[in-house]
């Protein structure tokens, strides 16, 4: 059960890399994509879409497979708790004019090429952009869930 | 719940990560349970208390810290 944390933080790195390269493709796509036909990039967005999605839940099962008590009762301690936390943050959030206008801003850029123009596919990629908030916002508070829970387990010094 | 896990390991000569790779799990969670942090179900205190050649009871005491 004890690794080199180098070696674990690279293995992690390793699996997380396929997800992190199509996404990171995906959005430097972007302008490529808007010369190209709705249809075309509607199935490519579906198909990385799936992609990443059954990525992630594959990443999960493998990771899970491995928890020991312990570390399943942190999992469930971080995820009944981070879910509301993170939607309320995303509420937050969206309660201050910098994040909502930059929101704003960004959608209208990558939709017509200027932040004060505004048309359907701005409005479609504001959707998108809310909701990829509201799981950035819940994956970040499951992170310090999860660091509480570890707090809360003791110190990570060994104690002989 | 409180145990004897520190003082049976410091007998035996064996750090945390020694004992967590005896009975397969991370060596923080030998620290929570050690620490009374966290109450291991009855298969892990058996495993536990296998490895230290003991009983259950013999690890671990029912009265809470």
């Amino acid at each position: 059960m004890t690794t080199k944390p180098l070696g674990k933080i690279g293995r992690y790195a390793l699996w997380l890399s396929p997800v992190v390269i199509v996404i990171v493709g995906f959005f430097a796509a972007i302008p490529w994509l808007k010369q190209q036909n709705d249809s075309f990039v509607l199935l490519l967005s579906a198909a990385v879409s799936i992609f990443v999605m059954g990525y992630a839940l594959l990443i999960s099962h493998r990771l899970q497979r491995h928890l020991d008590e312990v570390q399943i009762a942190s999992q469930g301690f971080a995820s009944s708790r981070g879910w509301v936390w993170g939607a309320m943050a995303t509420v937050l959030l969206l309660m201050l004019p910098p994040v909502t206008n930059w929101l704003i801003d960004l959608a209208n850029m990558l939709s017509t090429g200027s932040p004060d123009m505004s048309d359907r596919g701005a409005v479609q990629l504001a959707l998108f952009f809310g909701f990829m908030l509201v799981v950035f916002t819940q994956l970040v508070a499951l992170i310090v869930a999860s660091a509480i829970w570890q707090r809360r387990m003791g110190d990570m010094r060994e104690q002989s | 719940m409180k145990n004897r896990i520190r003082v049976l390991r410091a007998e035996k000569d064996w750090s945390q990560a020694e004992l967590a790779d005896r009975v397969s799990v991370s060596r923080n969670s030998i620290n929570a349970i050690e620490n009374g942090r966290f109450d291991p179900s009855l298969p892990l205190a058996f495993r536990i208390a296998d490895a230290f050649g003991l009983r259950v009871e013999d690890v671990f005491d029912k009265t809470d810290v």
